[in-house]
């Protein structure tokens, strides 16, 4: 059975009557690369985008990107430079735009490491197809939300005062009972440990691009790139027992991040805030915006990169399950927090759940509900989680549902506490704005970087995932074609 | 590409006699080939199309009592360890170590500063209560574990030493080698060059000094 491409694939393994061990039914799984690609042919269609000169559209969309992250320097200058007072945030609402775009992008950076790690961890061979791109998304998500909190604190060049480096005044030391003193160590441990396990992965691909590398100067950057990588088996058993033990560290550590990001409002006394679901629902939140944005990148990717033959419609429809999957853990937890304000009797409790459903920022609330629990219900249909206009028109509403959560989760909560006196409300200033949608054009820039200078498809993984690896076709027949 | 370290291991522990299919050319019985030890030739590259091929290859080559030797494979080729004889790696536990190394480290940071340097008073809560130093003693553990992880497997692989020769490029792509060193106590050139053949290589190529 051939598989030239997506059209041939059904999602479902083939059956062939009469094929079976005892003559009947041989059930197959269908294939992880379609195309009847061979080794050199893998390398061959991920390498050449970094081997030629940016096409039209990269530039286009570079241009965009770049424009749309000064936007986002502009407001970063403006707040370091003035202050924090030309944001929206004020009394009573004192956690703004900052925190809600810290949440949100290090929550869409989980899916990254839940792919790479968690997803290696079960042994499904279909995340080599798309591990790399999505631990790309996880670092630039995780650099884009670092700055929030920085920016937010007012005064970033005493950003060391975090870190707890001996001093002459006291000595005074940073507070390790504050989930904020939490959140540094976390956040930073999670860059780090993803940038690693990331260049890990790519250290084969990089010694790929340099081998084939003309130009002196390609040559001596993928040189330098690539160590001394030469493929030998000797570092192959080191490198693969070391990638899984970062697997294993990494998988605590996805859950670890998010738990302690929800330790900033949870260690809170505020109704709302104050919930031991928090750790579980922020968690699970995150997974599910981290997937969202990896099937969007994903859906445009592989067409402009002609990678459709790696990222197929089966991994495509994969995700989307997660992504249905997840999206009803989401609306679960969202009920079970109505149900708890009712059931715990807290008076207080109570009625933050009614002002977030019924209150002034109902719309945020059900924004949220419908992006999030709704609308990837489509995907209970086979026909919508193989469909690419549907898949990228839910996964759209999810990214944004998925922001709105953490919107009603800040404001909501603090426009209106214990006392009628200090209630308030929030909007967004110009600042905001611009530091919100700046920070797309940040990310996107570094994705598009990314794309032209790295392998955007784990080629060595993917290699090993080729019928040809895995003992099912005579070698000879999948072998290379000199070309 | 055999390492300095185990080079050393092998002149302190010669191989043990395996089979004869391969003989230590002593006395120069095959001074007629065209390429020797003595032509700058490093050693030979055999060049195989598949992973089953250079599996059993690199079983042959062990049974046949090579020492130094190396596979060079595009992806990792599952069974490869064994076939080589090299056994488990000991990453795991340099993970292990430096993780309590982590736990250890973040531990005394938290109840140094906070208990013994300068105690206090956070709201009422006790002074060293555990529960609020958990997390950042997971998170440096997970640090200190990851990136000690990478750097010893990359080490002790070799990865971090740039200057190699040079074998093959289609080796990071598409090729699968078995590289022979000419110090290989069971090296001979010509009855070596025949026995790669023998085991399914495409090419057998010798290496020369310098490339």
């Amino acid at each position: 059975m051939a598989y030239p491409d997506d059209s041939a694939l059904r999602g479902l393994p083939r059956e062939a009557p009469g094929e079976g061990v005892l003559g009947g039914p041989l059930f197959e799984r269908e294939p992880l690369v379609t195309g009847g690609k061979n080794y050199a042919q893998v390398t061959q269609d991920v390498v050449r985008w970094s081997e030629r000169y940016p096409t039209r559209k990269w530039w286009m969309a570079m241009g965009i990107a770049g424009a749309v992250f000064t936007l986002y320097l502009i407001g970063m200058f403006g707040t370091t430079v003035y202050g924090t007072g030309l944001l929206g945030i004020n009394h009573p609402v004192g956690w703004g735009s900052y925190i809600i775009n810290f949440v949100f992008w290090i929550g869409i950076g989980h899916a990254g490491t839940l792919i790479s790690a968690i997803l290696f961890l079960f042994r499904q061979k279909w995340r080599t197809g798309i591990n790399r791109t999505a631990e790309a998304m996880t670092i630039f998500a995780v650099m884009v939300a670092g700055t929030f909190p920085l920016l937010h604190t007012g005064r970033p060049w005493f950003a060391y005062w975090l870190t707890p480096l001996p001093n002459g005044r006291g000595p005074i030391w940073p507070n390790f009972n504050s989930p904020l003193a939490w959140d540094v160590f976390a956040v930073s441990t999670y860059l780090t440990i993803s940038l690693v396990f990331w260049y890990l992965g790519l250290l084969p691909d990089l010694a790929s691009v340099r081998d084939r590398a003309r130009h002196p100067w390609r040559k001596a950057l993928y040189n330098a790139l690539a160590l001394g990588w030469n493929g030998s088996n000797r570092a192959w058993r080191h490198y693969e027992s070391a990638y899984l033990m970062l697997a294993g560290l990494s998988t605590p550590l996805v859950f670890s991040v998010h738990t302690i990001v929800s330790f900033d409002f949870a260690t809170a006394g505020l109704p709302g805030w104050h919930a031991t679901i928090f750790p579980p629902y922020f968690v699970i939140g995150a997974i599910f915006s981290g997937f969202a944005m990896v099937v969007t990148l994903m859906v445009i990717m592989r067409k402009v990169y002609g990678l459709e033959s790696y990222i197929t419609l089966n991994h495509l429809e994969a995700m989307n399950k997660i992504i249905m999957f997840t999206g009803m853990v989401v609306g679960f937890a969202y009920s079970t927090e109505f149900f708890m304000a009712w059931y715990g009797g807290n008076a207080y409790e109570g009625f933050i759940f009614k002002n977030r459903a019924f209150g002034p920022y109902w719309w945020a609330y059900w924004i949220m509900f419908s992006c999030n629990a709704f609308i990837p219900q489509l995907f209970w249909f086979k026909k919508f989680r193989r469909s690419i206009p549907v898949m990228f028109f839910v996964v759209i509403c999810v990214n944004i549902g998925m922001y709105f959560e953490r919107y009603v989760i800040v404001v909501t909560t603090l426009h209106r506490d214990f006392l009628p006196g200090s209630w308030g409300m929030y909007s967004f200033s110009p600042f905001d704005w611009m530091v919100l949608i700046g920070s797309f054009g940040m990310f996107f820039t570094f994705f598009l970087l990314f794309t032209r200078v790295f392998p955007v498809v784990a080629i060595s993984e993917v290699k090993g995932i080729l019928p040809a690896s895995q003992g099912r076709v005579p070698a000879a027949k999948a072998e290379v074609s000199h070309g | 590409m055999v390492r300095k370290k185990s080079r050393k291991q092998v002149s302190e522990r010669p191989a043990s006699a395996g089979a004869d299919e391969v003989r230590v050319g002593g006395g120069g019985e095959d001074t007629g080939e065209a390429v020797g030890a003595d032509d700058g030739v490093k050693g030979l590259l055999a060049l195989y199309e598949d992973p089953e091929t250079i599996l059993h290859a690199a079983r042959k080559a062990r049974e046949a009592g090579f020492t130094r030797w190396d596979v060079f494979t595009p992806f990792p080729v599952h069974g490869m360890d064994e076939a080589m004889g090299l056994g488990r790696s000991r990453i795991p536990w340099v993970t292990l170590v430096a993780g309590l190394c982590g736990t250890a480290t973040a531990l005394f940071i938290q109840f140094g500063t906070m208990v013994y340097s300068w105690p206090a008073n956070y709201g009422g809560k006790p002074v060293g209560g555990w529960p609020a130093f958990v997390p950042i003693t997971f998170e440096m553990t997970v640090l200190l574990a990851g990136v000690t992880t990478a750097l010893a497997a990359l080490w002790l692989g070799g990865v971090l030493r740039w200057k190699k020769p040079k074998l093959d490029p289609d080796l990071t792509c598409h090729r699968f080698g078995i590289y022979v060193d000419a110090t290989d106590p069971k090296y001979d050139v010509g009855k070596a060059r025949e026995w790669l053949e023998s085991t399914g290589a495409i090419e057998v190529r010798p290496v020369k000094e310098g490339a």
